[in-house]
């Protein structure tokens, strides 16, 4: 048998036998002792001599047993159990300290990882490709310094040039019905062209890709909508989708790595880019599409953006659109170019919602800053840990206990404290992380993996060593301070931090907690806003009916709608009536939008709805121009102002005509637009106001199959369910419908906004957190310098100084501290203002009230701080607080 | 200086192989193994319990000694050791290894006492 298994076996037996070894050595030696005595008694000396010189030869019985208990590996294994059984002991004595040290470490460490995870699956992590820092999206800026789309003319242009780029591509999303085998559902799809799918790393499962050129009535879908939908058929080849007129046939099915252009993207089908336009109705060589390239190796993204800012104007001018002009295109395409890479994240997505990114990285800040407060407050909490332990280390010093074991007990308490700490705060991560989720984009485009990344893992590792260093080694560097001397009564009680260090560490201390609070408050601010949506429609007592047709189906006319309008009108507590087909207000979140044009073929991507006259009136949306929709005339549109003012900018666009793609139609309907109303959030708060056009009923379907949604909409005091019966039975006597939902738009509005308003609250909840952090930590740390002045005020205050003079002077010395420590707080707040103004959009500006509240809030605990402990020293016995420091 | 009288400390590294020595001639308790170094080594080497004991515990674990309790002479307890097989095997490399190195020291040495 080899010497290291010899030597393993023997410290395993030893380590499962430890009391028993110990009490074989404890027998030994009092063997040897005896031999020693007997030997001793054998040369002549008195018993009592012999014991003695026996002893003295020995030297320390529990020394020399531990030193013989120490050979070996295992003897460092018992050891450190021994220890740690140890700490534990001493951590449960202490329980308050324990937990709020445990707790300090596991909140921020949680808040860290949490924000980390969001942070890393909205702009961090990496498109699954070579080389994705290569990939960059090109677009246009206008005046306003909004991001545009490009058109396939200037891509055209942008392929010809391709000195610095390589394999450029064009995408375009939509949302489009789509039939699959039987079932009719939402199809997330992608109309591309260029080497989309060799660009992107995608690889093929099952069949083959789409070509750079193809054209054909092809489409490759998704390995999630082949498990989904087709059972991950292999011989998918072959089949069908049909999206209204358009059938298309499935070539191939791509990997699950493949991500698209945005890591987080989820995508059923992506067919040639002529497909889609016909699906959409806007196969228009000028439409709007994204364009996406690789760079050549060596050339930066600023770089080839400078580069095609040099060509831009040439490029403007060769792809004017007949009809238009140099300065209508440039308004319309952007008047430079802007090339941004699409490596991370959601680099596409964040261009349209850079206030996602904001917001993630404004939690990521706050997070940090917390983290940093946490390391101060942990310090704090160590170095009063050390000062209270002074005189019990300095006697475990004077009985034999060497340094580095009584450290090591101070370093695994530490330890310890990290490990529950960052046990707990992963726990609690995995839960906010589910809490951030729902703040990032829940369009059914979107799946969000959220993980603890290897930034979290960073961070609750690099928290555990602080935590460890802070709890651990910093408490024993202070009770060391204290001595042996100082334990026995030979020399100073208790060693008291250096005047300036305290000093130094309360400044940083107050500039840090004004930082946090200001920060805090700016953040909770921003989160807020995010709750508070006008969406340009009056939503207070607004109640939907939809209906849907009986069988057998039956075409209703304009008689039908004004017969309903005006029952339901007459019904009691019906305080105004409209009737729209199809989608309601705020019901529909999808972002479904078609390309309606001018004549002067401006076109713009707009969500399409229909109404019927009273529809804007009874949702108090007013016109900016124009009249509502009449009776009896069809052909006819209202649109909003925001569309009215893209597609005519320098006219008023009522009497002007537009083309509206209508699905399953192939040519655009032509509609005179009547009236322009002001902007509303038609399709929900998160998808905000978006240029509409609304057009009647009839003007869309002529006549109106009975099986076709229509909507009541009535305002009224009484509730949804009390105008239920009366609404019933005045749709039952036209016969040709039914009531088969009620909506309550108010409470439409509330679950469209409950993810913002639970982001609102856990970004409250965070701030309150920092800020509380921050005040307890100032308070400990100001309690305890002020405790280790009670004998000072003792003093003065045996000498003759009342309570109040002794409060007024340290009162004194406080406000000079409080002022350095708040300009220097302040000062760091504009400094970090302005580096966050510089590396994220949208910052919102410094605010002097959050300022003057931080400075006020910090003031106020630095004083109650101060003059607490200071007015219950003065008030208690003067001769105990001389005695006891 | 170091004299016959006065107990010097041991060269490091050799008390493993003076056990062994000692148990070679038969199995002996600590205090017993103490006695015998300091008396054979005309009380040059004086090694204490807080050295012996760690020792002990080294070459048990190693298996080139084993300790068994048994009655001494005066009729007590003690933890007697005894060598092992690979103990003598050790002790033979040992001393052969010793041999060798203080014989060449010696060369060294008095080669350097003829240069000076």
């Amino acid at each position: 048998m080899t010497v290291f298994l010899r030597r393993l076996i023997s410290g395993l037996r030893r380590l499962f036998r430890a009391r028993h070894f110990s009490r074989d050595v404890d027998a030994e030696l009092r063997a040897y002792l005896d031999a020693a005595i007997e030997h001793k008694v054998s040369t002549g000396m008195t018993r009592a001599d012999a014991e003695r010189a026996a002893r003295i030869q020995m030297g320390s019985f529990q020394h020399t047993k531990e030193q013989a208990l120490g050979v070996g590996w295992e003897s460092a294994v018992l050891a450190l159990v021994d220890d740690v059984w140890h700490a534990c002991r001493r951590l449960m004595r202490g329980q308050s300290t324990t937990v709020t040290t445990a707790g300090v470490i596991g909140l921020s460490v949680a808040l860290a990882c949490a924000s980390a995870a969001i942070l890393d699956a909205v702009a961090l992590r990496q498109l699954p490709v070579p080389h994705p820092e290569q990939l960059v999206l090109i677009s246009g800026i206008d005046h306003t310094g909004r991001r545009v789309a490009l058109t396939r003319s200037l891509y055209e242009h942008i392929v010809a040039d391709d000195e610095q780029i390589s394999s450029p591509f064009i995408f375009r999303s939509s949302l489009v019905e789509g039939t699959i085998g039987d079932t009719t559902r939402s199809v997330a799809l992608f109309g591309v062209k260029g080497d989309y799918f060799a660009t992107l790393g995608a690889v093929p499962v099952v069949g083959r890709l789409l070509g750079p050129d193809e054209r054909e009535p092809n489409v490759v879908i998704s390995a999630s909508l082949w498990r989904g939908a087709f059972a991950q058929d292999p011989a998918i080849v072959g089949t069908r989708l049909r999206f209204g007129t358009v059938v298309l046939s499935i070539v191939g099915v791509t990997s699950d790595a493949f991500r698209s252009t945005d890591s987080a993207l989820k995508w059923d089908a992506i067919v040639p880019l002529e497909q889609l336009g016909a699906i959409t109705g806007g196969a228009r060589p000028d439409g709007p599409v994204e364009v996406g390239a690789r760079l050549r190796f060596g050339v930066t993204a600023g770089e080839y953006e400078a580069h095609l800012n040099t060509r831009w104007s040439s490029m403007l001018e060769a792809t004017i659109p007949p009809g238009s002009t140099i300065s209508m295109w440039r308004q319309r395409r952007g008047d430079r170019a802007r090339v941004d890479s699409l490596a991370t994240g959601l680099s596409y997505e964040l261009k349209l919602r850079p206030s996602i990114q904001r917001a993630a990285f404004l939690t990521f800040g706050l997070s940090v800053l917390i983290l940093a407060t946490a390391c101060v407050t942990l310090a704090l909490l160590g170095v009063t840990r050390g000062a209270t332990q002074q005189g019990q280390t300095a006697l475990m010093l004077a009985i034999g206990g060497s340094r580095g074991r009584i450290l090591r007990t101070y370093v695994l308490e530490g330890c310890l404290m990290a490990l529950m700490g960052c046990a707990a705060g992963l726990l609690l991560t995995t839960w906010l992380i589910r809490v951030g989720a729902s703040f990032l984009p829940q369009s059914a485009n979107y799946d969000f993996a959220l993980y603890l990344t290897p930034l979290s893992g960073g961070i609750a590792l690099g928290m555990a060593v602080a935590a460890t260093f802070l709890s651990g080694v910093l408490p024993a560097m202070v009770a060391f301070r204290g001595g042996v001397r100082g334990a026995l009564g030979f020399g100073d009680r208790v060693i008291r931090p250096h005047v300036h260090l305290r000093t130094c560490l309360l400044m940083l201390q107050l500039a840090l907690s004004v930082l946090l609070v200001h920060y805090a408050l700016m953040f909770v601010a921003d989160l807020r806003s995010l709750t508070q949506v006008d969406v340009g429609i009056d939503v207070d007592n607004l109640h939907v009916y939809a209906l849907t047709g009986k069988l057998p189906r039956r075409p209703l006319d304009e008689g039908y709608f004004v017969a309903l309008l005006k029952n339901v009108q007459t019904i009691p507590g019906v305080e105004e009536a409209g009737l729209s087909g199809g989608t309601t207000p705020l019901a529909t979140v999808a972002n479904f939008t078609q390309l309606v044009r001018t004549d002067a073929h401006e076109e713009v991507p707009a969500i399409t709805a229909c109404a019927l006259p009273g529809f804007f009136q009874l949702l108090h949306v007013p016109f900016v121009s124009g009249v509502d929709f009449a009776w009896g005339t069809q052909g006819t549109a209202v649109i909003t102002a925001s569309l009215a003012r893209i597609l005519f900018p320098h006219a008023n666009a009522v009497g002007e005509t537009i083309q509206v793609p209508i699905v399953a139609e192939p040519k655009p309907r032509v509609l005179r637009v009547v009236g322009v109303v002001r902007d509303m959030a038609f399709n929900g708060p998160r998808l905000g106001p978006r240029a509409g056009v609304f057009m009647p009923c009839l003007t869309q379907t002529n006549p109106w199959p009975s099986t076709f949604v229509v909507n009541i909409l009535v305002r009224s005091t009484r509730t949804l369910e009390e105008l239920r019966p009366a609404i019933d039975a005045e749709v039952s006597r036209l016969g040709a419908q039914y009531v088969y939902s009620v909506r309550d738009t108010a409470g439409d509005l509330d679950a469209s906004l409950l993810q913002e308003r639970m982001l609102a609250q856990v970004g409250s909840t965070l701030g309150f957190l920092a800020m509380l952090v921050t005040g307890v930590a100032l308070f400990a740390f100001c309690s305890y310098l002020q405790t280790f002045r009670s004998r000072e005020f003792a003093v003065r205050a045996a000498l003759g100084a009342g309570p109040m003079r002794i409060t007024v002077s340290l009162l004194r010395e406080v406000v000079v501290i409080l002022c350095l420590g708040s300009a220097l707080g302040v000062a760091s707040t504009l400094g970090a203002q302005r580096l966050l103004a510089s590396a994220i959009a949208g910052v919102p500006s410094l605010q002097v009230r959050d300022l003057a509240v931080g400075v006020a809030m910090v003031a106020a605990v630095v004083v109650a701080a101060t003059v607490l402990p200071t007015w219950r020293t003065l008030r208690l016995d003067l001769a105990r607080a001389l005695r006891v420091e | 200086m170091t004299g016959p009288d006065k107990p010097s400390s041991l060269v490091q590294g050799t008390l493993d192989m003076l056990i062994l020595k000692t148990l070679a001639i038969e199995p002996m308790h600590g205090y017993g193994i103490g006695m015998r170094i300091e008396q054979a080594s005309g009380g040059v080497f004086h090694v204490n319990a807080g050295s012996l004991f760690p020792a002990f515990r080294r070459l048990e674990r190693d298996g080139l000694i084993k300790g068994e309790w048994r009655a001494s002479d005066n009729n007590r307890r003690a933890k007697y050791y005894s060598l092992t097989g690979p103990g003598r095997t050790t002790l033979k490399r040992e001393t052969r290894d010793w041999e060798a190195q203080t014989a060449a020291i010696a060369l060294i040495l008095r080669a350097s006492q003829s240069e000076s």
